[in-house]
C-alpha cells in the first residue's frame, strides 16, 4: 500500500489557496513558498492518519503555528521594515494595485502573531475561539492581538482608511 | 470586515502561479525525515550501549563494598565467574572487610596470565562482592599452571612472588609488605602457607640468566627481618609434578613428588618417606592444624596404584592420608559417579575441602568438606560453570563457617542498573534532540 497516496492530488487541488494563506501569513512570497512546503512535508509524514480527516485543517494549522514558531527562531527575518507607504488619492485599478502591496507593505511590518491573527480572523473569517485554538492562546489574547493589529496597521497605513466601509470592524 | 478581507485577498493575489512539484518534494522530505529517524534510534541504541559500558566500569569501581552484618560471614553456597566489572582491589584499594576466602585464576583477553599481570579474583567473606586483583607477571617455573601467588589460611593476606622476594598484600587494609629475598636469590613463586601463617614455602632461583638447574624449595618467615632457609627433602624438587604444604607451625615441609610423600625440617635436618603410591599427576598435600597428620591426593591412571574401598567406583584420584608421630596410612575417597578433582585444605582435623564433580574431565564442580573415616560429605559451595576448579584455593579457617544462602554476583550489576539507565536515558535524549534538529532542518 503506498503510504502517500492521494497526498499528490490533495496538493495539487489546495496548493494554490494554501500558498495564498502562506503569504498573507509572512508577507513574502518566499518565505510563503518555504512554509507552506513545510507544511506539506509534515503532513506527508502524517498522511496515512490524516488523509481520511480533515487533512487540510491539519496543515492550515500547521502554516499557523509554524509562521508563529519562525517569529521566534528568525526574528527580524519576517520583520522586513519597508519605505513609506505611497500617497494615495483615488480609487482607479492602478490606485487598487497600489493599495494591494500598500497592504502587504503593512503586513510586512506587523509582527508574525499579529498577522497570523488577523488573516485568521479576517481572511480565514475563523471566531475569535477558533483562532485561539488555532494559534494556541487565550480568547483574551486574540482580542489584545487583534486589536494592536488593527491600530498598528492603521497607524501604518492610512490611505487605507479611504475604503473603510465599516471602521468598526476594521478598528 | 468585508472591506479587510477583499483587501486580503486582493493582497494574496501576487501569489505567482508556478510549476514547482510540491506534492514531490514534501514525500520526499517525509521519507528522508523517516530515514532520519531511523537512523537516530539506530544512534541512540548504540550511543546508550557505549555509555553504559563507560559508566559501568566507572560506577562498579567508585562502588564501596559494604560491611557485613553479625552473623553474616559464611562462603555461599554458589561460586560464580567473576563478573566483567568487579571492582580491582590492591594496595591501596583494599577490599575493605574481615576476609576473603576464595581466590583463583581470572581468565583475561590474553588468557590466565596477560602480559602484564596475572590476574586473580577474591570474594568477600561477608558480602558477595567480587574483585580483581591484578598481581605482577612472574614467570611460572613452578610448572603445572600453578597461580602466582597463595591466600593465606586466614584468608586476610595474598603473598605473590616479587623480584625482589615476596610481597604480601593486606586486603583488608590494602597495605603492603615485601620480605627481601637473600642477596642473589631469586623467589619465582609462592607455594603454600603454614597454618598458622608465619611461614611460606617458595620456589627460589638464581636470578643469573641459564641457572635454571639452580631452582629449588625455600622458606622464609613472616617477619621482620624474614628468615630463609633451604629444607633438604633428599631429592631433587620438580615444581611440575609435586605439591608442597608446610606444618602449622612451619617447623616442617611436606613435598608429594613421584609418587612418595615426604617431610623435613625446613632448618635443617634428614628427610623422611611418610606414604608411597600416591597418584603422580597433578598432585595435592595438606597438613591438619594440629599438626598430627597429612593428607595427598593425586591421579593415577592405574587403579592398583591407590585402591578405592570395597565398592568405590572407578574414581582414579585417590586420597591417602598419614599419622605423622607413626606413620599409620589411610585412604579416603568418594563413591561411584562422585570424583575428586583436588584438595584444598584440611577444615578442622579430621576434614579436607575437597573438590568433587560427576566427572574428572568435567563439572559442575562442588567443594565439600569430607571427613576420612566415614568418607560423608557436606556440600560447601557449587562453582558456577566457568570456574576452573585448579585455580581455586580457599582459606581453611574461614571455611569451617556454615555456607550461606548466594546473593549472586550480579548484586553489582544491579547496583549500576539505575546508572546504566540513566546513562542509556541520556544518550537517548541527546540524540533524539539531534534527530529532532536535524528533522527541523530537513523540514525547512
Amino acid at each position: 500500500m503506498d503510504r502517500y497516496a492521494g497526498f499528490s492530488e490533495f496538493v495539487q487541488t489546495r496548493e494554490r489557496a494554501l500558498l495564498r494563506t502562506a503569504f498573507l501569513l509572512t508577507a513574502d512570497v518566499q518565505l510563503a513558498e518555504d512554509l507552506l512546503q513545510s507544511a506539506l512535508a509534515k503532513a506527508a509524514l502524517h498522511w496515512l492518519r490524516i488523509r481520511n480527516g480533515q487533512p487540510e485543517a491539519y496543515i492550515r494549522s500547521a502554516l499557523y503555528r509554524e509562521s508563529v514558531s519562525r517569529w521566534r527562531h528568525r526574528r527580524g527575518v519576517t520583520e522586513v521594515p519597508t519605505a513609506s507607504m505611497p500617497e494615495r488619492a483615488g480609487v482607479s485599478p492602478e490606485d487598487q494595485i497600489d493599495l494591494r502591496f500598500a497592504v502587504i507593505a503593512a503586513l510586512r511590518r506587523l509582527a508574525p502573531r499579529q498577522r497570523a491573527v488577523l488573516v485568521l480572523r479576517f481572511y480565514e473569517d475563523l471566531s475569535e475561539s477558533q483562532v485561539a485554538e488555532a494559534l494556541s492562546c487565550s480568547v483574551g489574547t486574540v482580542k489584545s492581538q487583534t486589536h494592536d493589529a488593527l491600530r498598528r496597521l492603521r497607524s501604518l497605513a492610512p490611505e487605507l482608511a479611504e475604503f473603510r466601509t465599516n471602521p468598526e470592524v476594521l478598528l | 470586515m468585508t472591506e479587510l478581507r477583499t483587501l486580503l485577498d486582493a493582497a494574496a493575489d501576487v501569489v505567482p502561479t508556478n510549476g514547482i512539484n510540491r506534492a514531490e518534494r514534501a514525500v520526499a522530505t517525509a521519507r528522508r525525515v523517516r530515514r532520519t529517524r531511523v537512523v537516530a534510534v539506530v544512534v541512540a541504541v548504540v550511543a546508550a550501549v557505549l555509555a553504559g559500558s563507560v559508566v559501568v566500569p566507572m560506577a562498579s569501581r567508585l562502588g564501596t563494598i559494604e560491611p557485613a552484618g553479625p552473623g553474616e560471614t559464611g562462603v555461599p553456597d554458589q561460586i560464580y565467574p567473576v563478573p566483567l566489572h568487579a571492582p580491582s582491589v590492591g594496595e591501596g584499594a583494599a577490599l575493605g572487610q574481615s576476609a576473603a576466602y576464595l581466590l583463583g585464576g581470572v581468565p583475561s583477553a590474553d588468557g590466565w596470565f596477560g602480559e602484564s599481570c596475572c590476574h586473580m579474583a577474591v570474594v568477600g567473606a561477608s558480602t558477595d562482592q567480587y574483585a580483581f586483583v591484578d598481581l605482577p607477571r612472574m614467570t611460572d617455573v613452578a610448572g603445572g599452571g600453578a597461580l602466582n601467588a597463595r591466600l593465606a589460611p586466614d584468608g586476610r593476606v595474598i603473598a605473590y612472588a616479587t623480584a625482589d622476594g615476596v610481597r604480601l598484600l593486606n586486603l583488608v587494609d590494602g597495605t603492603g609488605r615485601t620480605l627481601d629475598a637473600p642477596q642473589g636469590w631469586r623467589v619465582w613463586s609462592v607455594l603454600a602457607w603454614s597454618g598458622e601463617g608465619t611461614r611460606l614455602a617458595v620456589a627460589t632461583g638464581d636470578p643469573a640468566p641459564g641457572a635454571a638447574d639452580e631452582i629449588g624449595l625455600a622458606t622464609v618467615t613472616v617477619a621482620d627481618p624474614p628468615s630463609w632457609s633451604v629444607p633438604d627433602l633428599g631429592i631433587r624438587w620438580d615444581g611440575s609434578t609435586s605439591a608442597v604444604a608446610l606444618s602449622p607451625d612451619g617447623a616442617q615441609i611436606a613435598l608429594s613428588q613421584d609418587g612418595e610423600l615426604r617431610i623435613a625440617p625446613v632448618d635443617g635436618g634428614s628427610a623422611q618417606i611418610l606414604l608411597t603410591g600416591i597418584g603422580m599427576v597433578n598432585p595435592h598435600v595438606a597438613w591438619s592444624p594440629d599438626g598430627e597428620r597429612i593428607a595427598a591426593l593425586g591421579f593415577t591412571n592405574r587403579r592398583d596404584q591407590a585402591p578405592a574401598p570395597e565398592g568405590s567406583g572407578a574414581a582414579w584420584f585417590k586420597g591417602r592420608f598419614v599419622e605423622v608421630a607413626d606413620g599409620e596410612p589411610g585412604l579416603f575417597d568418594t563413591e561411584r559417579g562422585v570424583e575428586l578433582t583436588a584438595m584444598l585444605g584440611f577444615s578442622g582435623n579430621r576434614h579436607v575441602l575437597v573438590l568433587v564433580s560427576p566427572s574428572i574431565q568435567s563439572g559442575p564442580y562442588s567443594l565439600e568438606r569430607l571427613e576420612f573415616n566415614t568418607v560423608e560429605r557436606s556440600a560447601i559451595t557449587q562453582l558456577a560453570e566457568g570456574i576452573d576448579p585448579h585455580q581455586i584455593s580457599a582459606a581453611a579457617s574461614l571455611l569451617e563457617i556454615p555456607p550461606r544462602s548466594s546473593n549472586q554476583p550480579h548484586d553489582l550489576t544491579k547496583a549500576i542498573a539505575p546508572v546504566v539507565a540513566v546513562a542509556a536515558l541520556v544518550a537517548l535524549v541527546v540524540v533524539l534532540m539531534i534527530g529532532r534538529a536535524w528533522r527541523r532542518h530537513a523540514l525547512r
